[in-house]
């Protein structure tokens, strides 16, 4: 086994190791991960014990990292990656290039005290990134994604047009329409968990005083959690999608993004399994939505899936549609006609919502007053929830792609080339063979999409349909 | 054969009985545990000794029921150019595999499997796991292996 640098004219061809800053990088990675409970661990934890403790740590993480770099190599075996590792347990990983969906080029804060970047290989079926190079020369990655995408298309053109630029007043409107309710709520969550006891309701206590109303308190409440939710989205979108552009270069797509931590996506066109429209209420008020590409080779265990797939992360509804237009080759997206979900389906989720709401009355009126005040909105929410859920079923066949939309608050409309899908599914749940409606699945890896709520008939035509499609 | 897929034409095997018994005997067990578990409520009250019987009634008939019409819609069938499914006690469900889709087929054997002597055919595509067909004797699931990989697909995604 050559372990040198190998020869000018097949760099990779011989085994190497990755730049000596991947220690470093490793290091950070551990210390990002223990953090939190180090940080705990010093300031409650005593006068000796924690010190003791984190260098402990400290020194075995450096150890680790050292010990892991001297053992870390890959190489080129023609256009193959090969990488292994491991000391008690050795392993060694081979990315064929017909199974790679995209290289991506990761720069966080630590790459670029060392003035390295990581190569992020994403493959077919993979439960997580599968090739990481964690610290590579830019001129070694730049080379490496080269030779690694080779059969997929030429060198960069520069002068290609962007097919997305993000300004800064799009990033803005991005974080404004972002929606982030959830991270507030997750927040909010964790606060009351770390906090004091006591802090918590303290601070919701003086919120609610100056001699307020309930009804003020709440609207105070609200108007915190919405200026709160505003300020993380805007703060989450800079960071992630800052000097955003999305170029296509031949037969791959080139997404550029990042304030912090830099990437640079390549993603072979033909390696798209779906494209996914999503459109939030707020969003949807001001025809704004986003675009997402999904493809086989984001993992859900890399955390990466949600923005490394964006396409656009917010523009106007007709321009994303021409977007996914131009990346699918579909002329007649914008022009489709979405067949809606039968009233009857309205009818099945309406009696569930009755069904809800009356038993939540039920138990508000069984247990105490305040309970059963609680229960109230109960049943207009689920009415309405499920109201909106109906309204967003719909699917449409344009031309040899299959178009299927469906989501109450974010409403995702999902398109991929029917040559995509590896098999069907056809379901009839109890509650809707009484109403002749049915839901056809279409999976598609990492991309899987379901018709719901679908006339009968309907259904075993398109099972038909796209049965003979596949298997013809 | 070939690309029929409406529902009304049914795949044409059926599980191997076995499987029957191997179902009523997992739902006989659960439902003794149950009731063992509720008895304690019997001769407390005489609504709560009504609801304990007629939960038990419920539940024998669910045990006798369920199975049975599981394996009944249970069937399967290999077809020119696809793998045919149609199962479901209370959820309906029609499954197509097309042969050139299946990434690999594998054979599992657990011990309630082994205890009445059967197999189950796991297969998967691109996308996960598209189908598991329970309940076949050891040389129908070898032979089934055997056929969809000798048929199925190399095509990269």
């Amino acid at each position: 086994m050559g372990r040198g640098d190998g020869s000018a004219a097949t760099p990779f061809s011989t085994w190497r190791r990755l730049h000596p800053a991947a220690i470093a990088v490793w290091i950070s990675a551990i210390a990002g991960s223990f953090a939190i409970p180090l940080v705990v661990l010093l300031v409650l934890g005593g006068d000796r014990g924690p010190l003791f403790f984190s260098t402990a740590f400290g020194a075995i993480a450096v150890i680790g990292s050292v010990i892991r770099w001297t053992r870390y190599w890959y190489r080129l075996d023609g256009q193959t990656l090969v990488i292994r590792g491991g000391l008690l347990q050795r392993w060694e990983r081979t990315l064929q290039p017909a199974r790679i969906q995209s290289v991506d080029v990761v720069q966080k804060l630590t790459h670029r005290l060392f003035g390295v970047v990581e190569l992020r290989i994403e493959v077919v079926g993979g439960t997580g990134t599968e090739g990481s190079l964690v610290a590579l020369t830019p001129t070694e990655a730049t080379r490496l994604r080269a030779l690694l995408m080779a059969d997929h298309v030429a060198d960069d053109d520069p002068t290609e047009p962007a097919l997305v630029r993000m300004r800064p007043a799009d990033l803005l409107l991005a974080g404004v329409t972002g929606g982030r309710v959830a991270v507030v709520a997750a927040m909010a969550g964790w606060a009351f968990q770390v906090l004091p006891e006591g802090t918590f309701v303290q601070t919701l206590d003086r919120l609610a005083g100056a001699g307020r109303s309930d009804f003020e308190t709440i609207l105070v409440i609200a108007g915190v959690l919405l200026t709160a939710s505003i300020l993380i989205s805007l703060v989450s979108t800079v960071l992630v999608y800052w000097g955003f552009t999305a170029v296509r270069r031949g037969d791959r797509l080139v997404i550029t993004r990042g304030l912090l931590q830099t990437r640079r996506s390549v993603v072979p066109i033909a390696r798209i399994q779906a494209i996914r429209l999503e459109e939030n209420l707020i969003r949807r008020a001001f025809g704004l939505a986003s675009l997402r590409v999904l493809t086989a080779g984001y993992g859900r265990g890399s955390g990466d899936e949600q923005q490394s797939s964006m396409l656009v992360p917010v523009a106007d509804r007709r321009r994303c549609l021409e977007l996914a237009e131009a990346v699918l080759g579909s002329a007649g997206l914008r022009s489709a006609v979405i067949l809606p979900a039968p009233r009857r389906a309205l009818v099945r989720r309406l009696c569930f919502a009755t069904i809800l709401g009356s038993a939540a009355l039920g138990l508000g009126l069984a247990f105490r007053d305040g309970a059963f005040a609680a229960a109230l909105p109960v049943l207009p929410l689920a009415l309405g929830f499920q109201f909106l859920a109906w309204r967003a079923l719909g699917h449409a066949i344009v031309g040899p792609h299959v178009l299927a939309r469906s989501g109450a608050l974010v409403r995702r409309t999902t398109v991929a080339d029917q040559a995509n899908i590896q098999h069907l599914v056809l379901r009839r749940s109890p509650t809707q063979r009484p109403f002749g409606i049915a839901s056809l699945t279409l999976a598609i890896p990492k991309a899987a999409t379901s018709v719901i709520d679908v006339d009968d008939e309907v259904a075993e035509e398109r099972f038909a349909d796209l049965a003979g499609r596949l298997v013809g | 054969m070939g690309t029929d897929t409406g529902q009304r034409r049914r795949p044409a095997k059926s599980l191997d009985r076995r499987v029957l018994r191997m179902w009523w005997t997992t739902w006989g067990v659960l439902v003794a545990i149950g009731a063992a578990v509720a008895s304690p409520l019997v001769g407390r009250s005489p609504v709560l000794t009504t609801a304990y019987v007629a939960g038990v009634i419920a539940a024998v008939v669910l045990a006798a029921a369920i199975p049975y019409l599981r394996y009944r819609r249970w069937r399967y069938e290999i077809r020119e150019r696809d793998l045919f499914l149609s199962r479901g006690s209370l959820f309906f469900v029609l499954t197509l595999i097309p042969f050139d889709r299946i990434q690999y087929v594998e054979t599992h054997q657990g011990p309630l499997d082994l205890a009445f002597g059967l197999m189950q055919l796991v297969v998967y595509t691109a996308a996960g796991r598209a189908a598991r067909i329970p309940g076949l004797g050891p040389g129908e699931a070898g032979s089934l292996r055997e056929e969809l990989s000798k048929v199925a697909g190399t095509e990269s995604v």
